[in-house]
């Protein structure tokens, strides 16, 4: 095995702890992101998939008024919002102790976008089973 | 948590039975352990919901991470809890299964339905489809660790899972079944990958209640569907990151 050969080895091993603990790091920081903000919202859940032409992203949003649903792109993230059909309270849904008397009304979440995102196209389809789905074309590079 | 009448430990797990019990023949082993969409959990808590089983042991992640006691009613409970009923007896998990548990606990469970004679251990499981959003009907897909299991889906229309991956506590379960030939049966239903799928849950439920002959109604599941997505938001979310750190294959790279 050559001199470079080991250089590269040695590359490699260095990138994969680097990656390794910024997955880490990365961990640790969505666990401890709360999902109920000090403003009485919900952060509800959402998965972002890649195609190659287009992202779509869908959110689940058990119990909520789809017909207050809003979305808009601010700067490089997607800002949704929407009211629960009624005020739910922790106590009932969680049967926690603390925080029982806690009641939340609505939705919101801020979705950070991909750079290459064509964000004027975003399609915005609402499923009866209120699960959201977001259509975001990539934008072409001609 | 009150002094167990029997104790077992094992690598770092507790097993405790509170009760003497005993099941009628041929008696099955029900699992819901979080994955996938939470399918098994959801599952499996409304079965003991509707036929009212009884709570008479447990399983307690004892020496290892995290530390956390689970609280209820004012008493301490293990994160794992086992119900029975006639000849039925279930496992629901209240936590995500910490990936250095996965093969203790997988081998505890074998050992345990090995020691109480059960006749075939039927994991309720999600399987992560992409398309689940445009699914009304999600599918159920079987997978059987010998041909006794297999005889368990003979009639019931439903396909096999002949291609593809199985991640987490279900995989090792099975494997450890086929090397102590248990009859384990893996009941598999297309799911959200992320978020709670009750409707999985029922599809599965569905199947189940014919391998039983015993009717588990999934009406009340269903109109419950969104208050149970809303409340196992937390649980999914952490399953998610438990899932991640095991390698299941993520929908941003496979997509």
């Amino acid at each position: 095995m050559s001199w470079v050969d080991e250089v590269f080895r040695e590359f490699e091993k260095i990138r994969r702890r680097i990656e390794k603990e910024i997955d880490r790091i990365m961990r640790e920081y969505t666990a401890l992101k709360p999902d109920l903000t000090p403003d009485g919202s919900l952060q509800p859940l959402y998965t972002l998939y890649e195609y190659s032409d287009r992202y779509i992203i869908l959110v689940d949003l058990p119990v909520a008024d789809t017909s207050t649903l809003e979305v808009k792109v601010v700067d490089d993230k997607l800002v949704l919002e929407a009211r629960l059909e009624r005020s739910i309270r922790l106590g009932d849904v969680y049967g926690h102790t603390v925080g029982q008397e806690i009641s939340v009304s609505r939705y919101k979440q801020v979705i950070p976008l991909p750079a290459d995102v064509d964000a004027e196209k975003t399609e915005v389809k609402v499923r009866p089973t209120k699960i959201i789905e977001i259509v975001i074309p990539k934008k072409k590079f001609t | 948590m009150s002094r167990p009448l029997y104790e077992e430990e094992y690598d770092g797990l507790v097993l405790m039975e509170y009760e003497e019990y005993e099941l009628s023949k041929p008696s099955f082993l029900i699992l819901g352990l979080p994955d996938t969409g939470l399918v098994g959990v959801i599952g499996v808590n409304h079965a003991i919901d509707v036929l009212g089983m009884k709570e008479v042991a447990g399983i307690d992640i004892a020496g290892m991470m995290p530390p956390v006691a689970v609280i209820s009613n004012g008493k301490v409970r293990p994160p794992l809890r086992i119900y029975v009923k006639d000849n039925i007896m279930a496992l629901s998990a209240e936590t995500p299964v910490p990936p250095g548990t996965v093969y203790p606990l997988s081998r505890m469970i074998i050992d345990y339905a090995m020691k109480r004679g059960i006749d075939y251990i039927v994991s309720m499981a999600g399987i992560a489809s992409p398309n689940r959003i445009n699914i009304e009907k999600p599918r159920v897909y079987w997978i059987a660790s010998n041909d006794k299991a297999r005889k368990l889906v003979d009639g019931l229309e439903i396909e096999g899972f002949t291609n593809g991956y199985l991640v987490g506590p279900y995989a090792l379960i099975l494997k450890n079944a086929i090397r102590s030939r248990i009859p384990n049966l893996v009941l598999l239903a297309e799911a959200f990958m992320e978020f709670p799928d009750p409707e999985a849950s029922a599809a599965v439920l569905g199947i189940l209640s014919k391998i039983l002959g015993k009717e588990i109604d999934v009406k009340k599941l269903l109109e419950q569907a969104e208050l149970i997505r809303l409340r196992l938001r937390g649980l999914m979310k952490q399953t998610r990151q438990t899932m991640a750190e095991m390698g299941t294959p993520s929908p941003l790279l496979y997509a």
